[in-house]
This record gives structure tokens, C-alpha cells and sequence, in this order.
């Protein structure tokens, strides 16, 4: 807790209320301070000794909120945190990645590049820079599914915490997240129609 | 692609992916008629949907692939799912699949190799980067709670341990199971099948709540149904009471890192009060509600977390009898039997099940979800005793709510609405107790009546204080107590809305109506003082009630009269003082100084000088004795005078 911020913990529950309050303005004035929160811990977290250990976003995302926000704020709280964390959570991934394909650049071979730009999932690699601009594709066509996307892929919350945040059903959840997971997939292997028409191979990875 | 377009997109493939694949084409050739293209987008859409498998299934993992590749680092290999690879091995334990997954941590199915001997269990491990305190503190926790239990449903703790690199891991037994809700939709179980089941978990609970374990966290996922058994699991935020009932930690109240399940949070978990056994009565209602009704209680469009919160806390359950017929999806046989063969007799097996409902399920499914704690079942097994009778067709101990209490909380709830309505809400319940009066009934059940009929009244006056409605409160008081004069509650009731009243005449600049109120609350306050001359609270509200009267005497320059009555009013203190003995608190002894203080200074003003020094004197020693230093300096300034 050397470089805390708990300091501000009054501050960004301060900023949470307003949101609960419909207030627009507070998310644009709590989006950077929980970047630089999630972007602090990635940091620290590698700086301390235990090289080997893997983090996973979730986490980064779980121990901000603990340490930023105070406990004794209200439930409904935690929903505006994620959605505010997840956002920002896809914003320090998709810095990662850019930096590390900046600092490759120039001898290493396209193959490395490539790779660098990966979050490893359970059963294989997606690559951010990609899955980006899918998602600012599907944020044009749809908003509330880009949403639903980060809380799920990026803050790793469930289902039904997801149908919590978003106040909608769990079954809405369900549907929207099928068609968007299959949108961004046809986007990502380059299966759109467009793409179809000009004889890509869809099935490709 | 415009968004009106992807809406239209995402319609048709919802509706696709509904039906049974051989059916899309079909379905997509009738509704997207002579628009090809649209087709197309719905058939590629479709197609990714087969081929995405798990992708983005999965959170976002391992961020360590980004900064363990920063060039001046070394390159690490370690790129397991923040977790661990199949075939991990702990102990004796050889990890197989996963097989659950939790914020903090995931469990995975195992098998112990043993020379000959060979097992499946589950193991629950810490997830790297989780190990914070406060999650270590909780395995340990969980840990604890499970090496005491012991139960047929319960699943139990195997064996305990730390990895390698000091991760805890718990093993315990594998449950190749089904949650229960599914449980029983799956296999159609029958109402009295439903109620066995859940009656098995009652025995779980029970069997905790004896062990001083609450579970806190009970709901269809952590329980898991095996050849007919169902099983607890998951005792990861459990709370260990005290012997005396009370939670052991209750400075630990923040709230949980992994968000609620607020579907089956009892209203007191919702707004952070302590949580006892009745919190667990609470979630099995609502795990009871949906067994067997296929719904959650308070109906299923809420929307936003807020107001579920707002649902769990203020409003009224449904009816489980009121949902059977007003939606198909019930997935028991009573309301579904023959669906498909004769509408008429969908219809007739649905009333069949609504009629089981209503009446006594109804009763007992309501009285675990009732707001207040104490008002639950006492127990768990209370609780599953009554669900007994229900099934042996005995009487059940489980009562709607009285009208009385019922018409309370409506004026508690609306307590501004209800402005004109004391007079007539009192009378009208008076009317109900004479027809009762009337009717050849037992006394017992007047006497019923009657209590029902002063309780409301007490809740009358009650919600208009809180209301900030003290005329209203002081009129109903007036007309409960001199109904029930002997009632203490009436008593009090009166004692209240008088010096509430009082308070408002005062600022009112009625200095003489608030005078009078005053006197009428100290009057009340004095009676009820006197039937509990131990009771440190009475004693207390005379005390302030005198101290009131005192200043609003002084301030209309009744000296005299302001001085008897902080005469009293020392006194009183005195008397409290004397009450908590050795065990008198600071703010006691501030009372105290306080009193002295101010007779002191009112016998200065009435020229009896070494009495009103006496007085000052006693102040300063029990204010120097606190420490309080701004009243010793001003005390030692007025004494040095």
C-alpha cells in the first residue's frame, strides 16, 4: 500500500453516487482515475518480486475496486465500477499490446509481432489490436452489446452479474452476448460478408 | 452496416439460433423473403456462432504475457490460464479439467493416485494474483467452517493444503451433480418430490446453524443434486456466529468483492445489517419460491440492481399461487401435465396446482420472506417442520401477516398519504373488533383482535412521528390512550408525540401550547418512571424531558420554575448515575457535570451564592476528571468571579 490511492476512495465514491444519480459527467471524470489505478497495480504488481506469477485483468479489476472505492458505499456502486473498470481495463490491454509491438519492431519478424499483441485465453490466443477494432465497430452498430462485451470479456464478471450492471434480464444477456460473440469472431477471421464475397476463407484463424 | 440493419440481423438470428438447426434455413428462407443479403449476414453470423467455441469465453487472462515479454525482462513460458495446467499435480492430487470458476478462484476435478487407490475430487484453489489477505483470510475461513461439518448434504472437506509457490488449496468431495433448480425441472419433479429435496437441504442448513456456521450465501448454484441427493457446497463467505447468535465479525461488514447474488439476499444482507440465522431462512424461501413456482418473488422485470435492492427490501413477495397461472413456463408437471394432448386439461392441471399452492404453500413460502428477521421462521428447522405438516396434511404454524400488521405497514409505507385517515383507519378497525365483538367468537380471539387493534395504533403513531407529522402523531396518541390508558406503549406513544409537538410549538414561537406539551410529556414520562424505577431508559427520557421543560421555563424568564425543574432533572441523573454504578459511562458523568452546571449557575442568578458555588464546584471536578478542557476553563473563569 506504499503508493496508495486510498486516499481517494471518499473522492471516486463521491463520483460513483453521481453516477447512481444519472450525473453524465462524473463517468468522464472517474474514467481516468481508474485507468491510472488499473495501469498503477499492472505496474507494481510485476515490479514486486514474484516474476512468475500471472494477472489476470479480473483481478487488476477486483483489487481496484477494493482499494478505491470505500467499502461502505452503496451496493448499486459496484455495478457503475465495472462498467467504468471495464472500459478501462480494455484500454490498458490494448496499450500493452500496442507497446509491445512498438518495442519488437524492427528485427523480429512479423510472426513475433503478431503474437505480442495476444491475450491468452483458456483455449487460445486473442489478439487485442484486432478484437479492438471489431468491438469499435460493434460499439457504432450497437453500444449497449460493446458494453456487454467488456464487462464480460474484460472485467469478467458472469452472466448474471452483467444482467446486474446493465439492468437488464440474464436471458437478454444470454441472446445479446451469442450475436455479439459471433459478430466479433466473423469480424476477427474476416468471415463478414464483405470479406466472404472476396473469397476469404472463413474458417481461418 | 447501419444499426437499424444489425437490429434487424440480430433479431432473425436470435430467432435462428432458438430453433433446432435443421429448421434455420427454413425459418430464415420464409422471413427474409426477397432480401438475400440479409440472409447471407444471418447464415455467415450463424456460422461464426458454430465455429467460436470458446472464444471470449473466457475473461481477458494473463496480463503477464504483456509485461514478462517487456524485452528487458525474461522471457517466461509460464502461460497457463492464471490457473494450472491439466495435470498439475498437488499432493497426491492429479488435476484433470476445471470445473468451476469464481472471482478469486477455481475448482478443478482431481484424482488422487494412491498405489491402488483411485478418486475423484474436487479441489478449490486460490487463483495466482488472488492471494490477497483478505481472500487468503477467507479460504481459512471456509476451511475452518468445513473441517466441523459433517453432514449427508453437505459436501465435505477431504484434505487441506498449500501449493509449491504457498497457494491454499481445499479438497473436497466431488460432486458430479445438478443444481437443483435444473434438478427438478430436468426430471419434472412433482411438488412433494420438490419439497423432499428441499427439506434435505433444510437438514444441511440446520446442521450448520448448529455448528454456528450462517451459510449466507444459498441459492440453486451451490446446491448440487447427485442420484436424488442434494449436496452444499460452497461455503466460501460463511460467517461463524457467535455462541450467543450474534456474527462474530461485525466489524467486517463491507461489502463482498464478488458482486451479490442479490436474488436470493435477504433485505438485511441488501442494506448491511447483521446477518443471522434467519438470513439463511430468508434465501431458503426464495430458493423454496423458485422450486416451485419456477420464479423469483418479486416478479422478474426489475431492471436495474437498485431496484432489486429496492424490491427486496420494501416490497411484498408475490403470491406463489398467483404465478402458476398467469405464466406457462412453470416446469412442473401439475401445472404442464398433458400439454401437448388437450388444452382444457393444461388449463384444469394448472388450477390443480395453483389450489395446492394457495392456502398453506402460499403461508409458509411468505412467512421466510418476510422482512424482519424475527419474524421468519425461528429456525431452519421450524421452517422445514412446518413444510412436515404441510406434506402430512397437518395444520402449519405459518399465518399471513394479521391485518392489523399488514394495515401498519401500508400507513408506514404511505405515512403522508394517509393524513385524514387516523381517525377513520382507528375507527374503522374498531368497527372490525365489534362485528368480532358481535359475532359468537372466542375471548381468546377478541383478545387477539384487541391486541392486533393497539398495535396498529402504536404503528399509527409511529409512522406520522416519523413523518414529521407530530400533530397528527399526537391526536392518535391521544386517541390510543384513552382507549388503552394502562397500555405502557400507549403511554409512551403520548409521551412522545407530546414533546415532539411540543418541539414544533416552540419553533413555532407558541411558547405557551409548547409549554403545555411539555408538561404533558414529562407527566407521561413521570408515570411510566415510575412502573420501571430500573429502567435506565425511562429514567433517561424523563431526564431529557425535564431538562427541555427546564429551558423553555428559563427562556420565558420563569426562574423559579426553571430551577425546580433542573433540580429534578439533577436528581434524576443522580439517580441514573447511581443506576450504572461502577460502570458509568463518560457521557453519564458529563450529564452529570452538565446538571450541576446548570442548577449552579440558575442558584447564582437567584442570589444563593454558596449553594450555587457548591454546585459549580462539582461540575469543574467531574469535568477535570474527563478532561473536558474547554467547560474547566470556562467553569474556573465563571468561579473566579
Amino acid at each position: 500500500m506504499d503508493e496508495s490511492t486510498l486516499g481517494d476512495s471518499g473522492e471516486v465514491t463521491r463520483l460513483l453516487g453521481e453516477i447512481g444519480r444519472g450525473q453524465k459527467q462524473a463517468v468522464n471524470d472517474l474514467l481516468p482515475l481508474v485507468y491510472d489505478e488499473l495501469h498503477r497495480l499492472a505496474r507494481s504488481y510485476f515490479r514486486r518480486e514474484r516474476g512468475e506469477h500471472t494477472m489476470q485483468p479480473t483481478a487488476l479489476v477486483h483489487e481496484a475496486y477494493i482499494r478505491m472505492v470505500d467499502q461502505r458505499a452503496p451496493l448499486e456502486s459496484h455495478g457503475h465500477f465495472m462498467a467504468v473498470a471495464a472500459t478501462q481495463m480494455r484500454r490498458v490491454l490494448l496499450d500493452y499490446a500496442r507497446k509491445h509491438r512498438a518495442a519488437r519492431r524492427g528485427g523480429d519478424d512479423q510472426k513475433v509481432l503478431l503474437e505480442d499483441t495476444m491475450v491468452i485465453c483458456e483455449q487460445r490466443p486473442v489478439d487485442m489490436i484486432l478484437l479492438d477494432v471489431a468491438l469499435e465497430k460493434l460499439a457504432v452498430l450497437d453500444a449497449r452489446q460493446a458494453q456487454l462485451v467488456e464487462l464480460r470479456f474484460f472485467a469478467g464478471l458472469s452472466v448474471e452479474e452483467t444482467a446486474q450492471v446493465m439492468g437488464v434480464s440474464p436471458a437478454t444477456v444470454k441472446r445479446s452476448w451469442s450475436s455479439a460473440r459471433a459478430f466479433l469472431h466473423r469480424e476477427m477471421t474476416g468471415g463478414s460478408l464483405d470479406a466472404a464475397a472476396l473469397g476469404a476463407d472463413s474458417s481461418a484463424l | 452496416m447501419t444499426p437499424q440493419r444489425w437490429e434487424q440481423i440480430r433479431q432473425l438470428f436470435d430467432g435462428a439460433l432458438e430453433r433446432p438447426a435443421q429448421d434455420r434455413a427454413a425459418y430464415l428462407r420464409v422471413l427474409c423473403a426477397r432480401d438475400d443479403e440479409l440472409r447471407r449476414e444471418v447464415e455467415t453470423l450463424l456460422r461464426s456462432s458454430e465455429q467460436a467455441g470458446e472464444f471470449l469465453e473466457t475473461p481477458a487472462a494473463q496480463l503477464s504475457q504483456f509485461v514478462l515479454r517487456d524485452p528487458s525482462r525474461n522471457p517466461s513460458h509460464d502461460d497457463d490460464a492464471g490457473g494450472y495446467p491439466e495435470g498439475y499435480r498437488v499432493g497426491p492430487y492429479q488435476f484433470v479439467r476445471r470445473i468451476g470458476r469464481g472471482g478469486m478462484g477455481a475448482v478443478w476435478l482431481a484424482t488422487r493416485f494412491d498405489q491402488e487407490y483411485r478418486k475423484q475430487v474436487a479441489i478449490k484453489m486460490v487463483k495466482r494474483g488472488m492471494d490477497s489477505q483478505e481472500i487468503l483470510r477467507r479460504f481459512r475461513t471456509e476451511r475452518q467452517v468445513l473441517a466441523n461439518l459433517d453432514h449427508p448434504n453437505i459436501a465435505r472437506l477431504i484434505d487441506g493444503g498449500s501449493t509449491p509457490d504457498g497457494l491454499p488449496y481445499l479438497v473436497m468431495e466431488y460432486v458430479e451433480g445438478t443444481p437443483i433448480d435444473q434438478y427438478c425441472e430436468w426430471r419434472r419433479c412433482s411438488i412433494s418430490e420438490r419439497l423432499h429435496l428441499f427439506r434435505a437441504v433444510c437438514s444441511a442448513v440446520h446442521y450448520a446453524h448448529q455448528n454456528l456456521v450462517v451459510h449466507r450465501d444459498i441459492k440453486p448454484s451451490n446446491i448440487m443434486v447427485a442420484d436424488g441427493i442434494p449436496k452444499l457446497l460452497d461455503f466460501g463467505i460463511a460467517k461463524l456466529l457467535s455462541p450467543d447468535g450474534a456474527t462474530l465479525d461485525l466489524a467486517q461488514t463491507r461489502p463482498e468483492m464478488r458482486p451479490m447474488t442479490l436474488d436470493y439476499a435477504s433485505p438485511e444482507q441488501v442494506r448491511g445489517e447483521p446477518i443471522t440465522t434467519a438470513t439463511d431462512v430468508y434465501s431458503l424461501g426464495v430458493l423454496l419460491f423458485r422450486l416451485l413456482t419456477g420464479k423469483m418473488p418479486y416478479g422478474a422485470k426489475l431492471g436495474s440492481q437498485a431496484a432489486v435492492q429496492h424490491a427486496i427490501c420494501e416490497q411484498g413477495p408475490l403470491r406463489p399461487s398467483s404465478l402458476v397461472l398467469a405464466d406457462d413456463s412453470t416446469g412442473i408437471p401439475e401445472a404442464t401435465q398433458k400439454m401437448e394432448a388437450v388444452s382444457e386439461s393444461r388449463d384444469k392441471a394448472r388450477k390443480r396446482l395453483r389450489k395446492k399452492l394457495a392456502g398453506d404453500l402460499d403461508n409458509i413460502i411468505l412467512m421466510a420472506l418476510r422482512k424482519e428477521p424475527h419474524r421468519r421462521y425461528l429456525s431452519v428447522e421450524q421452517f422445514s417442520e412446518d413444510i412436515g405438516r404441510y406434506l402430512e396434511g397437518r395444520p402449519v404454524i405459518a399465518r399471513l401477516d394479521t391485518p392489523g400488521y399488514q394495515f401498519a405497514k401500508f400507513v408506514r409505507r404511505n405515512a403522508e398519504g394517509v393524513a385524514a385517515a387516523v381517525v377513520i383507519g382507528v375507527a374503522l378497525i374498531s368497527i372490525a373488533v365489534v362485528s368480532h365483538d358481535s359475532e359468537v367468537v372466542g375471548a381468546a380471539a377478541r383478545q387477539q383482535a384487541e391486541l392486533a387493534l393497539q398495535r396498529t395504533r402504536h404503528e399509527l403513531v409511529a409512522a406520522y412521528l416519523h413523518a414529521g407529522e407530530p400533530g397528527r402523531a399526537y391526536a392518535a396518541a391521544q386517541v390510543a390512550y384513552s382507549a388503552t390508558p394502562a397500555d405502557p406503549l400507549a403511554r409512551r406513544d403520548l409521551a412522545q408525540a407530546s414533546q415532539a409537538l411540543g418541539d414544533q410549538r416552540e419553533s413555532g414561537g407558541n411558547r405557551q401550547e409548547a409549554l403545555r406539551l411539555y408538561k404533558e410529556a414529562l407527566t407521561q414520562y413521570e408515570a411510566l418512571a415510575l412502573t420501571n424505577p430500573h429502567d435506565a431508559g425511562v429514567q433517561r427520557d424523563v431526564m431529557t424531558s425535564t431538562n427541555t421543560l427546564g429551558a423553555i421555563q428559563l427562556e420565558a424568564g420563569d426562574v423559579p420554575g426553571a430551577l425546580s425543574s433542573y433540580t429534578r432533572a439533577l436528581q434524576i441523573t443522580e439517580g441514573l448515575a447511581a443506576l450504572e454504578g461502577s460502570q458509568i459511562t463518560a457521557a453519564t458523568r458529563a450529564e452529570v457535570a452538565a446538571a450541576n452546571r446548570r442548577v449552579g449557575e440558575l442558584l447564582l442568578r437567584n442570589g444563593a451564592k454558596d449553594a450555587g458555588l457548591q454546585k459549580l464546584r462539582k461540575a469543574l471536578d467531574i469535568y477535570r476528571q474527563l478532561g473536558a478542557n474547554p467547560e474547566v476553563a470556562e467553569l474556573t473563569r465563571q468561579l473566579a468571579q
